[in-house]
């Protein structure tokens, strides 16, 4: 075809090129002669488009030598350039030769990370990394693996399946590895159903009160329930109901129960009636709502109210108070300690509330409390106490003369500093404050007189408030235990705490305030109870949760997580032991395990109960374990489908299976360990250490189309570097990514999510080279005792989050140089001098309008500027070399070998500036056809310092020049002159954006045969085009989506005029 | 080549049955004597005893070169005068040779100034510019590695401070100038900077390693399914694989295997020094100090006998602020110091240090008793850059220093001058060929070179 027209292009390019550029002084290396006898026109492809480039731009042949016409030179342009479209046109068909990849160290760590969904940090230099290809670490052919390479993956993998928690449910993963982590993660799982689903008021140490809230929504639901025709509800389910309010259908069924029980004793009984005194629904539902809510929030404040009332009996006793279901006692004396801390400075006096109020008293309204011996002790500012005095003694006249001390209105005797109360009562009386004081403690010890007043059953409180139920108060019951009313009272408290609880779980793990199981003593503070704590720790207490609250499927889990708590340590034997201590039984030193019924059956019949119990636990928590093992095999199978990215074939899972088998009888080794085995080999299997792609020619060409799998595995590492979630490999199931809208599709979901800040991580960060930026020490600290730790974090995370912000909301393209914005946080603001605009101390924030503080884009990037800084000084050699590698895509060559240097300050000896000695340098002319390329650009950047500090003079004082002129005549200045300078040849930036990104996708480098894919990359960033153009545009090309199969694969029609045929 | 009296009692303990390699050229070499000899009856591989503690090669490298008119030494034996860039080696003048004027041609011939001249130091071959084929050669300590490594439960220790810089140079991947130990022209050998890891790769012995074996038993035949099925382009990859789990069980199955009955036993059976800190150490003299002493305790409990370390990287941009009076970073401050008389002095510091460094690893193994003999008799240590003048990286000689008496098959307390005498006698790959030839691998040619340096 072409071949005559070309031999006119090659008598052209001999009347004027080879003069110079032929044989063997061939100027620049570009020998003309020898590319148009013979050579392949393909393989002299980037050199013939510097040939067309520089004849377009009239700077061949030079100005001294004999010049074509414009018609020649216009044939000579035209007939390479259709050349280069037809060599770009049938390449375009090559997926290129991609070499199988292994995982970065990156991609290593990510993909643990998400197959564990712990970040385990085994990553951490575990493997060296090199850069090939575009400039990434992607790419298979820098990527080698050795015995010590592989060695570190086994040394990994058995670490990872060390986390892998292995019990009563299916194969999981913890934080934390080994005996610990099961342990651990099963508190931790079973902590998680309890905070989820229970309850609990603020008993025990530091136990903070959760979950309340389930009682008002309860009887809210109840209340809907109840009235659905009403309300237009239907013939809805109370389940339904329940879901509504975000609460369990099985909670909300049982609170039902309890509301529309026939019977119920007090306290249960008051609450009930107040429920069914709600309203009836008529009129303005949504209103209704509301009020019904509210007087539901009531009515839970008066059940909170009786918990505290059973429940909070006294608080000078060393236990966690709360009320249970199996036992209520209560005194008929009782002391109280009030501590009075709330006054405000300077105030003259304190005025303190007590009431008394009758609980229960069938009828009865007259009890006699006597408040014996009330003394108060203020204390000083420096914390002394003062001796405690009488009340009586301190009290104003006007107070003490109505407390009346020292009487007893029913003529009993009491003490002449004691007060007595009758019925139900609210008294009040002022504490003149001594100069000094600021606090005081109130003690005094209350005593139900039933010799001179009913027998009723009280409470007493006193309060700082006048409202009981308000601010600080101290409360509690007196009765007469052996009284009719209280024995006649005790069955609904009871029945109360069974059927509304304060709590609906106790804690996992008892606090030294918690009570502990029977048979152990539960005095405070005594051998027993502390052995138990350290020895026993776990005592299982949730009954109320499990019957009232948690479905089916939670009991399980529940249940798996106890079996792995008790299975986590000889929790059977340690209470076995006590049980035999306790009851001086005759142990033999054997444990649980040994022994059997018929042992179990001569015990005395208190110990048997709990030996009993511990026998049956110990046995259901091994069968559990035992009936788990399967399932795990299974579970491992799965697991190693997602860790190798692809559906395992039978065979493979029957490998699998036979390799457990052996494992545990030829190796004779344990579940756990076994399982742990199987895990550690699937994570050093080739199919997931590398990125496989298997061979499967499509019968045209050679070259292989990807698996659905294979296809999915290339889409998440490159935009997540690591592997398909789970809706990816849904879809690769599917075998939707066959069609490019479900593959954009796809694409676009994953340029949205969070994980895609790893690819402003690993793509941009390598691109530009801030990758791990935050492990920098090329700074001098002497020079820079600034450049601390932080700042360089801060520095890392503003280059990193910058960028996902453009791929995460897909900014336009033009963004990354352009953009008005950056991420900050105040230390990085400070370092800039943005003063006031940034609140955050840790994560940075997004900043907009930051041009006017010289920020914004790639050019303001604080681990930007400092990498292409020297140790001590500013570069303008390096940002300039920096600026037309890695942001034009137009490198000028390597210096010769004794070019010589600049020194490493920026205040020389001589005197000179850098500027001054590239000058001089640039005078050698050898230099300067490259460093009139260099400095120009680099010089822009000369107002920020070597940390990226804007700075008006350099150290000395010297005013700085950060002007430069570029080859084509053009004066540029400083950031802004740099940004205008790029804005005229956006094109070639939008060239270096798609050859990266391509060669990112790829892990190689881009060749010919992305020629025509580059100019569609580039036409996608025109004006506003959004970033994820490109990662579409990439994903749906033959390149992405194709292996090539065969190295030697050549195309189908010769090439240009080189093949004689 | 001498033959002493001594060494070749040493011989007389093999077996008559054995075959013996070479065994004209090679009785000259005491540790020759344990080579792997292939027993006739079990057909499995037993290790004759040997009286004579083996040779250790150790090479220390520096990168970008040194000050030319401080390196210098002349002069033999106790009167030797060393120029002031060689300072620390003044207590060692009698335990080392000098060596001047050694170069690669194919060195010389690269046009990148840094990466072609730097990996292909202990191979003399031509490094690609191709940005899509990573290649260079196999240098003498993996030759040595292949070739007699399987005698040690490592066949050789590979070393360095720093890691592997992410970035292109001029294009080229920075692997190049990371590694200057290939263990194939396109694979590098896997370099460990983390002193905790190397002391665990010499102390964990493989023993008790049944389990990890039965799950590279797995994956290696997961491995050999897999091939069949992929691009042969991508085979090459996934040989690399299969190589490293056949390395690895072999090692295993060595370690299983008590290969030392009777005959010449290590200084040591357990490490004499704690195990090191996990973390990477934050100070630079430390962490040398680390790497040499995991080198010492390498060779005593012999564990390898084979090591290279590089101090720093091509290019490397090490802060040398730890110097009393430097600041600046190796490469853009200090190599390349415009020729300012400040700088130039704190260039002569960083070479003093690296010489130190070699001379700290001199003193090392010269304090320790083999029998008579120290561990540093037993040794050929080589301190080496693959430029002479950092500045103007300058290829066409390189700065050489030998030391110790390779088990008596060395005379140090010299200095060798080759600059003058003809490309064809003084190139590197002839001294590489003497060197491996004298731990026991003879070849009849390396890189460039196709004879031994003359006079060494």
């Amino acid at each position: 075809m072409a071949e005559r027209d070309f031999a006119v292009t090659s008598s052209l390019l001999k009347q004027f090129c080879f003069e110079c550029h032929a044989d063997q002084h061939a100027e620049a290396k570009i020998n003309l002669k020898r590319m148009t006898s013979g050579a392949p026109f393909a393989t002299g492809f980037n050199t013939w488009k510097k040939v067309v480039d520089r004849l377009a731009q009239r700077k061949m042949p030079p100005q001294d030598a004999r010049q074509p016409s414009d018609s020649q030179r216009r044939q000579l342009i035209s007939k390479i350039r259709e050349q280069l479209q037809i060599v770009a046109k049938q390449h375009a068909e090559d997926p290129g030769q991609v070499i199988m990849r292994r995982l970065t160290r990156a991609e290593y760590a990510y993909t643990l990370q998400d197959l564990t969904g712990f970040d385990l940090k085994l990553e951490h230099d575990f493997l060296s990394d090199a850069v090939g290809g575009e400039g990434f670490t992607n790419v298979g052919l820098v990527q080698f693996v050795q015995d010590s390479t592989l060695e570190r993956y086994l040394e990994a993998a058995k670490k990872v399946a060390a986390h892998a928690v292995i019990g009563a449910g299916p194969l999981q993963f913890f934080r934390d590895p080994g005996k610990t982590g099961f342990e651990l993660s099963a508190i931790s799982r079973i902590q998680e159903i309890y905070r989820q689903h229970g309850f609990r008021t603020g008993a025990g140490e530091g136990g903070e009160a959760f979950g309340l809230d389930r009682y008002p929504r309860a009887f809210y639901t109840a209340w809907r329930f109840q009235h659905r025709q009403k309300l237009g509800l239907g013939n809805v389910t109370l389940a339904a109901l329940a879901a509504d309010e975000g609460l369990e259908s099985r909670f909300a069924e049982y609170i039902w129960s309890v509301l529309t029980r026939r019977t119920s004793s007090s306290p249960t009984s008051e609450i009930v009636a107040r429920w069914r005194l709600l309203p009836v629904p008529g009129g303005d539902h949504k209103q209704l709502a509301t009020d019904v809510r509210a007087q539901c929030e009531g009515l839970y404040q008066l059940l909170h109210r009786w918990h505290n009332t059973l429940g909070q009996n006294a608080d000078d006793k060393e236990q966690a108070f709360l009320l249970t279901a199996d036992s209520f006692e209560v005194a008929q004396v009782k002391p109280f300690v009030m501590n009075l801390n709330n006054w405000p400075d300077g105030a003259s006096q304190v005025i303190v509330h007590v009431f008394v109020e009758i609980v229960q008293g069938g009828g009865k309204q007259n009890p006699v409390v006597i408040w014996h011996k009330p003394a108060i002790q203020f204390r000083r500012k420096d914390l002394r106490l003062e001796v405690p005095r009488p009340l009586n003694m301190v009290l104003s006249r006007k107070s003490a003369d109505r407390l009346a001390f020292g009487t007893h209105p029913k003529g009993g005797t009491v003490g002449r500093g004691d007060f007595v109360t009758t019925g139900a009562v609210s008294q009040t009386f002022d504490l003149p404050i001594p100069a000094g004081a600021n606090s005081a403690l109130l003690t005094v010890e209350a005593k139900l007189d039933v010799e001179y007043g009913d027998d009723c059953i009280v409470r007493c409180t006193i309060s700082e408030t006048k409202d009981a139920l308000q601010g600080k108060t101290v409360s509690g019951l007196l009765a007469n235990p052996d009284g009719s009313t209280f024995k006649a009272w005790v069955p609904g408290v009871l029945e109360f705490a069974r059927l509304l609880p304060q709590v609906s779980h106790r804690e996992p793990a008892p606090s030294d305030r918690d009570p502990i199981p029977p048979p152990f003593d539960n005095s405070y503070n005594n051998p027993e109870r502390n052995d138990y704590h350290y020895k026993i720790k776990y005592h299982r207490d949730d009954q109320f949760l499990v019957d009232r609250i948690l479905d089916d499927a939670m009991r399980e889990r529940l249940d798996q997580a106890w079996t792995d708590l008790w299975a986590s340590f000889e929790y059977h034997d340690a209470f076995l032991r006590f049980v035999i201590d306790k009851y001086k039984l005759d142990m033999a030193g054997r444990g649980i395990a040994e022994r059997d019924l018929s042992w179990i059956e001569t015990l005395p019949a208190e110990p048997r109960k709990y030996v009993r119990d511990l026998h049956r636990g110990y046995d259901s928590v091994h069968k559990a374990l035992e009936a788990a093992q399967s399932g795990h095999v299974e579970d491992v199978i799965r697991f190693t489908s997602y860790a190798w990215r692809r559906t395992l074939t039978e065979t493979e899972q029957a490998r699998m299976r036979s390799y457990y088998e052996e494992l545990r009888k030829r190796s004779q080794l344990g579940h756990p360990k076994a399982i742990r085995t199987l895990l550690a080999r699937a994570l050093v299997a080739p199919d997931f250490l590398f990125r496989t792609e298997r061979s499967r020619p499509d019968g045209k060409t050679p070259d292989s189309p990807l698996s659905q799998w294979e296809l999915a595995s290339r889409l998440s590492y490159f935009l997540w570097s690591s592997l398909p979630d789970a809706q990816l490999r849904r879809a690769a199931q599917a075998g939707e990514l066959d069609d490019p809208k479900q593959l954009a599709r796809q694409a676009r979901r994953m340029l949205r999510d969070r994980k895609s800040r790893r690819l402003a991580k690993e793509f941009f960060g390598q691109w530009f080279g801030f990758y791990q930026f935050d492990g920098y020490r090329g700074t001098d600290p002497q020079r820079f005792p600034q450049f601390t730790d932080s700042l360089k974090t801060a520095m890392h995370d503003e280059a990193v989050s910058f960028f996902e912000y453009i791929v995460r909301n897909d900014r336009p393209a033009r963004e990354i140089l352009f953009a008005d914005y950056t991420f900050l946080n105040r230390e990085l603001a400070e370092h800039y001098g943005i003063e006031n605009a940034v609140s955050s101390t840790t994560i940075p924030q997004r900043v907009e309008g930051v041009l006017r503080f010289h920020r914004g884009g790639l050019f303001g990037l604080g681990a930007v500027l400092t990498v292409t800084s020297a140790p001590m000084r500013t570069s303008p050699v390096k940002r300039g070399d920096w600026i037309l590698r890695r942001v034009l895509g137009t490198p000028v060559p390597p210096p010769p070998a004794d070019a010589g240097s600049i020194p490493a300050d920026d205040v020389l000896s001589d005197g000179l500036t850098v500027r001054q000695r590239l000058e001089d340098h640039r005078r050698d002319p050898s230099c300067a056809n490259c460093h009139s390329r260099i400095d120009p650009l680099g010089f822009t950047l000369e107002h920020y310092d070597a940390i990226g500090r804007w700075r008006a003079t350099y150290r000395d004082g010297q005013p700085i020049d950060a002007s430069g002129k570029t080859n084509d005549g053009k004066v540029i200045s400083g950031p802004r002159g740099l940004r205008d300078y790029l804005a005229s040849h956006q094109e070639l930036f939008q060239r270096t954006l798609s050859t990266k990104l391509l060669g990112y996708a790829l892990g190689r480098r881009v060749s010919v045969s992305e020629e025509i894919l580059i100019e569609q990359l580039m036409s996608e960033q025109q004006g506003d085009g959004r970033f994820s153009h490109l990662v579409e545009r990439i994903v749906a090309s033959k390149q992405f989506r194709y292996h090539r199969g065969n190295a030697n694969w050549q195309p189908k029609t010769g090439i240009g005029g080189e093949k004689k045929q | 080549m001498n033959t002493t009296a001594e060494q070749s009692r040493g011989t007389q303990s093999l077996s008559r049955r054995s075959f013996l390699r070479g065994a004209g050229f090679t009785l000259a070499l005491p540790w020759l004597e344990s080579l792997p000899l292939r027993a006739e009856e079990s057909g499995k591989l037993v290790t004759p005893p040997s009286h004579k503690p083996p040779v250790r090669f150790a090479c220390i490298y520096f990168s970008n070169g040194v000050e030319p008119i401080h390196w210098w030494a002349k002069g033999s034996g106790a009167s030797m005068e060393l120029g002031p860039g060689l300072e620390p080696l003044e207590p060692f003048r009698e335990d080392m040779v000098f060596i001047r004027g050694l170069f690669n041609a194919q060195a010389v011939a690269n046009t990148s100034p840094h990466l072609g001249r730097m990996p292909n130091l202990l191979s003399g071959a031509w490094v690609s510019l191709d940005q899509n084929d990573i290649r260079v050669g196999k240098t003498m300590d993996q030759v040595l590695a292949q070739q007699i490594g399987k005698r040690t439960a490592l066949p050789s220790l590979v070393l360095g401070i720093e890691p592997t810089e992410l970035r292109l140079e001029d294009g080229l991947s920075m692997i190049y100038g990371s590694c200057i130990s290939w263990a194939s022209a396109t694979r590098p050998a896997t370099k460990e900077i983390y002193p905790a890891r190397t002391f665990d790769l010499l102390v964990g012995d493989g023993k008790g390693r049944r389990l990890d074996r039965s799950i590279l038993d797995q994956v290696l035949e997961d491995a050999r399914r897999l091939r069949i099925q992929i691009a042969r382009s991508d085979r090459r990859k996934l040989d690399e694989y299969l190589e490293s789990i056949d390395d690895i069980e072999k090692r295993i199955d060595r370690a299983s295997e008590d290969g030392r009955l009777e005959g010449w036993k290590p200084t040591l059976t357990e490490p004499n020094m704690p195990r090191p800190k996990d973390d990477l150490p934050q100070d630079v003299p430390e962490h040398m100090t680390l790497m040499l002493d995991l080198i010492v305790l390498a060779f005593r409990l012999d564990k390898t006998r084979i090591a290279t370390c590089m101090l720093n990287n091509d290019l490397s941009q090490m802060n040398f602020g730890f110097l009393a009076g430097v600041k600046g970073s190796l490469h853009l401050d200090l190599t390349h110091n415009g020729r300012d008389p400040e700088l130039e002095a704190m260039y002569l510091k960083t070479n003093q240090f690296h010489v130190q460094q070699f001379a700290y690893l001199i003193k090392r193994l010269k304090e320790i008793d083999e029998g008579g003999q120290s561990l540093l008799d037993n040794s050929l240590l080589l301190l080496c850059s693959n430029l002479l003048d950092g500045d103007r990286h300058q290829a066409d000689q390189m700065p050489m220093i030998l030391a110790g008496r390779g088990g008596g098959s060395l005379k140090p307390g010299r200095v060798l001058d080759y600059l003058e005498r003809g490309d064809d006698n003084r190139r590197a790959c002839s001294l590489y060929l003497t060197l491996m030839d004298r731990m026991g691998v003879h070849l009849d040619r390396f890189g460039d070179a196709d004879r031994h340096l003359a006079g060494i």
